[in-house]
């Protein structure tokens, strides 16, 4: 077909279509770009997956490094996807799997794993541009999944920085034949995440919180990491004696109390089968059922926020005198003044509690409330009723009519600790049958639980009730906060022992044998076995300054958004001066959110036009000419606007509009225009509004 | 890739916008021209946010609730900015190119961008008027447009797009309403916008293939009438081309229009080519008998011959030069048999 040079609309097609055809074609550029998006894509998805490998079953996490590194792989070489004959099978495989390991689909860590699993084949069947949306948004539901195993800020500013990533791809999928650098994306990204801060935020404080889940929850994860247990065979606290996990926080509303005072109570033990001891049964009261006679000079007030530990236990300062107020159940009593909640703390809680650290407790207990706390397995730990018979022979000749034989009792059975060779050790040898006996006449190696089992047993062998109190001793206060730390670290064992006229008297034989266990706490101890907890900086000023700021942070993080709750929500409107109901943060969340929508408005359609009125006075003589005849393009300056007057406009006119148009371009482009005054350009601009040019009429 | 638009949002745009028809000059996309709806994977992604609430909601997830209230609040921000991507920006159709039928022609529009943002993955399409323009239907979802084009334009800069329409048969062929969308930055939303460019493509019949060769007068059948430039008697006009003599040029012609015309006489000349419509067999139909001409007006051309035109309404007398050529197909595409 012979059709003339000039003509060809065909060039002109494919040099118009140009940008379509590089979009989806099969040019180099774009298959490069678009394999450099995949990459980037599979690093999000891998920011996405990594917090959860390390509560993933093993053959999970191979599986899932397994197809990711087979999908970069498949990117690099260039190769083509897998074809539905090999997804299938992988899709119902992996399900098997992870039917076979959890007996469900559905259940909280099956459902994460079939959802990443899920996730990762996607990756290795993307088609067409959708699948990449389906990625991401798949995407932002194993994002949610991560808090129900941790909400720590470390999670929240990962979180962040993955939502910033999966933004970062969108707008990389947006982007049609013109790309944008990584930085400009980026500040586009961070610009829209600035924006959206606000909203987010009155959302976040206003949405109206209910109390309670919606429906049924398995709560199948994470073993409960408390340095205590519901039970005592000396040897069980030693493995998380190192944890420097928090088990809670306390605010002292008032004083501080001293280090030897910070005896938190927990589960009581009074029952022993001669390996191990445990609580009576757990009967729960609405008071306590002893009586307390407390000093009230001695009253503490303060506020405890506890780690969810899966457990009905609640902590407080010996002694607590009434119960606290639970967001989500109720608190007890047992018989022995241990506290508990009527459910399992599954999560993070804050209670206000008032204690008396002076205080009487069960003066006039009747020898039947006592006989428990008095009772010993037969056939256990000969040798020590044995020195209970010597000890109480040696002793009471003397003392029977000076009153209160018990107490010299227990003062020599302490005497006996001190003087004995005995020493603190958090690694001491293990114990046979009769446990008490071998570390009392051979290890005479042991921490809390074995000087509190071994003085126990030995009082009630005395015929003196005793039992053991388990529990926190100590506390690390924050001095940027004010808040103290209670580690998993600080989990102690201690016992009380029932005195005539005293009631249960509080005895830490551990402080007899390791006085800096109770003055200084257990991570000093820690420090001087050599065995630091790791992250807690020792003796280094900066770096313990540097964890205090950081434990305050996390803590002001738990206090204000991971505790945020129904409770904060109406103390908040209630601030605000508004009656604390549903109606009332409802109308705070219309209000402000209309606020914020408002303020985005505002924000992006404002006009992004430069104030220039030389411009606009340029743009007004351009329309002027425009209206006269003149073909005056956008694309025209002031020379080529005045070569097209002069045919067009009388001559008269077209010496105007040279004047006017040579005056514009001094002030734009000459070297007056540093210091062009107002004055000259509002004088131009009144000069063009009264300029009417006339056509030529030739 | 092909632009989507939702047959009833066409509709509500041609009742809001319909009223303007063809626009001349600038055109500037302002708020009540620019609209603006989610996207299909806008909506899963609302549906995503509304999972990721309830999740968070029985779960008693803190974090959940940030994470979900976060990105939905970018997912609003990102309705802005995809907003903001297409207004303000100031539109003009510039021109279009003659096409013969069955070709694409090119519809140019400048779009300038006054602003200090730049705007990136506008695409514009032209709906297909070839389309069903019922506004419900189940089966096609979509009033579908022709191929899209894709263009960004920098802060205060401008481009020239042109956008392809196939032109179907000869004649005028006016610029359908064109729509502007854009999906950028997220793709959550669809911002859009319609203009119907004051532009109209002229199509010429298209050329015959495998036409038999040019008529060449006393060679082949073909009965050539000659004209000249210089005669006795004065035969009309034709357009100015580099090289005719000044005295030639029809000045009162041309203070009246844009382009030069010369004087044209006739005289008895061997080396004129006449295109005779009625000289072609009489079984041809009309568009046949058109195609064969416009192709015979090509080939003249490229062999530099002077040709003329003789239809049986009009006359182009004969010339030569790429403007008498287009005369000549404007002639063919334009005629009324």
């Amino acid at each position: 077909m012979n059709e003339a040079g000039a003509f060809s609309s065909r060039q002109a097609l494919s040099r118009w279509l140009a940008p379509a055809v590089r979009l989806f074609g099969p040019q180099a550029s774009s298959a490069a770009r678009e394999r450099r998006d995949m990459l980037v894509l599979l690093l999000v998805v891998g920011l996405v997956v990594a917090p959860h490998m390390e509560h993933l079953a093993w053959w999970a996490n191979s599986v899932l490094a397994l197809l990711l590194v087979w999908r970069v792989w498949l990117t690099l070489a260039q190769r083509p996807l897998p074809g539905r004959f090999v997804m299938l099978p992988l899709l119902l495989a992996t399900a098997g799997a992870v039917y076979l390991q959890h007996r469900t689909l559905a259940g909280q860590e099956a459902g994460v794993t079939f959802l990443l699993m899920l996730m990762a084949l996607k990756l290795l069947e993307m088609r067409a541009r959708r699948d990449i949306f389906v990625v991401i948004f798949l995407s932002f539901f194993i994002l949610l999944t991560q808090f129900l195993y941790s909400q720590d800020l470390p999670v929240a500013a990962i979180t962040v920085t993955t939502v910033i990533a999966l933004f970062f791809v969108l707008v990389g999928v947006n982007l049609d034949e013109v790309d944008l650098p990584a930085a400009r994306k980026l500040k586009l990204v961070g610009i829209t995440l600035a924006k959206s801060v606000p909203l987010a935020a009155a959302l976040f404080v206003l949405f109206p919180r209910i109390s309670g889940p919606l429906w049924g929850m398995q709560s199948d994860s994470g073993q409960s990491s408390t340095g205590l247990s519901n039970s005592m065979s000396p040897g069980s606290i030693s493995r998380l004696l190192e944890s420097d996990a928090v088990a809670f926080r306390v605010r002292f509303e008032s004083r501080v109390p001293s280090n030897d005072q910070l005896y938190w109570r927990g589960p009581v033990f009074t029952h022993f089968n001669g390996r191990t001891w445990t609580p009576l049964s757990q009967r729960a009261f609405n008071a306590p059922a002893v009586t307390i006679e407390a000093d009230p000079r001695s009253a503490i007030a303060y506020s405890v926020t506890l780690e969810a530990h899966k457990r009905d236990w609640l902590f407080a300062l010996e002694m607590p005198a009434a119960l606290p107020t639970l967001p989500q159940h109720q608190a007890r009593f047992t018989a022995d003044l241990q506290m508990l909640a009527n459910g399992l703390i599954t999560e993070r809680i804050r209670y206000d509690m008032r204690s008396y650290t002076g205080y009487r407790m069960a003066v006039r207990a009747t020898p039947e409330d006592l006989e428990a706390a008095l009772s010993l397995p037969t056939g256990y730990n000969p040798r020590t009723r044995q020195f209970a018979t010597e000890l109480r022979a040696r002793m009471l000749p003397g003392a029977a009519d000076r009153g209160q034989p018990d107490a010299q009792l227990m003062r020599a059975a302490l005497d006996h600790l001190r003087s004995g060779g005995y020493s603190y050790t958090m690694s001491p040898p293990p114990l046979g049958r009769n446990s008490v006996d071998e570390f009392l006449f051979d290890t005479r190696l042991g921490y809390c639980e074995h000087y509190a089992s071994a003085l126990v047993f030995l009082m009630r062998a005395l015929e003196v009730p005793a039992r053991v109190v388990t529990g926190y001793q100590g506390g690390e206060l924050n001095p940027v906060d004010g808040f103290m730390t209670i580690r998993q670290a600080d989990a102690h064992a201690w016992t009380e022992v029932w005195l005539v006229g005293q009631g249960w008297v509080r005895v830490d034989p551990t402080a007899v044998v390791a006085p800096l266990r109770i003055e200084r706490g257990a991570v000093e101890i820690a420090r001087q076995a050599g065995r630091e907890l790791p992250a807690l900086g020792g003796d280094v000023a900066w770096l313990r300054s540097l964890r205090y700021n950081w434990e305050a942070l996390q803590n002001g993080w738990n206090q204000w958004v991971i505790s945020y709750s129904q409770e904060r929500q109406r103390a908040l409107i209630e601030r605000l001066g508004l009656a604390p109901s549903l109606e009332n943060v409802a109308l705070a969340l219309a209000l402000s959110v209309s606020v914020m929508l408002a303020w985005l408005a505002w924000v992006s359609m404002r006009p992004r036009t430069v104030r220039d009125p030389l411009g606009a006075s340029f743009q007004l003589l351009r329309d002027r000419l425009e209206q006269a005849g003149v073909a005056a393009a956008v694309s025209c300056g002031p020379r080529e606007l005045y070569v097209r007057t002069k045919r067009a406009l009388i001559e008269e006119d077209v010496k105007k509009a040279r004047r006017l148009l040579s005056r514009y371009e001094r002030l734009r482009y000459g070297r007056a225009s540093a210091t062009a005054t107002r004055n000259e350009i509002r004088a131009l601009r009144r000069a063009i509004r009264a300029f009417r040019p006339r056509p030529n009429p030739l | 890739m092909s632009v989507t638009a939702h047959p009833l949002a066409v509709r509500l745009g041609q009742w809001i916008a319909g009223g303007r028809g063809p626009e001349t000059g600038s055109v500037v996309l302002d708020r009540r021209r620019v609209y603006i709806l989610p996207t299909k994977p806008g909506l899963v992604f609302g549906a995503a946010m509304l999972v990721l609430l309830i999740g968070s909601i029985n779960y008693s997830l803190q974090l959940g609730y940030m994470l979900t209230f976060l990105v939905a609040s970018m997912a609003v921000v990102g309705m802005h900015t995809t907003h903001a991507n297409l207004a303000q920006i100031v539109l003009r159709g510039v021109r279009v190119e003659p096409v013969f039928a069955g070709d694409v022609a090119i519809f140019q529009i400048t779009a300038t961008n006054p602003t200090t943002v730049d705007r990136f993955a506008l695409r514009f399409a032209f709906i297909d008027p070839a389309a069903s323009t019922r506004w419900f239907s189940w089966r096609s979802r979509r009033a579908s447009t022709t191929t899209a084009i894709s263009t960004e334009i920098p802060a205060r800069g401008d481009r020239t797009i042109g956008v392809p329409l196939t032109a179907p048969e000869r004649g005028r062929l006016p610029a359908p309403r064109i729509v502007i969308e854009t999906r950028f930055p997220f793709g959550l939303w669809r911002a859009w916008a319609y203009l119907t460019p004051a532009l109209t493509a002229m199509v010429y019949p298209a050329p015959e293939i495998d036409a038999p060769p040019l008529p060449i007068s006393g060679a082949g059948g073909g009965e050539g009438v000659g004209l000249a430039a210089s005669g006795d008697d004065f035969a009309g006009v034709r357009p100015y081309t580099p090289g005719d003599p000044q005295k030639m040029i029809a000045w009162r012609l041309a203070a009246r229009s844009d382009d030069l015309s010369v004087k044209q006489f006739e005289a008895q000349g061997g080396g004129d080519l006449m295109l005779d419509f009625e000289s072609l067999p009489r079984h041809f139909d009309v568009e046949h008998k058109l195609s064969r001409l416009a192709r015979w007006v090509l080939d003249a051309e490229a062999a530099h011959a002077r040709y003329g035109l003789r239809l049986p309404s009009s006359m182009v007398f004969a010339g030569s030069g790429p403007r008498h050529r287009e005369h000549c197909l404007t002639a063919l595409a334009l005629f009324h048999g």
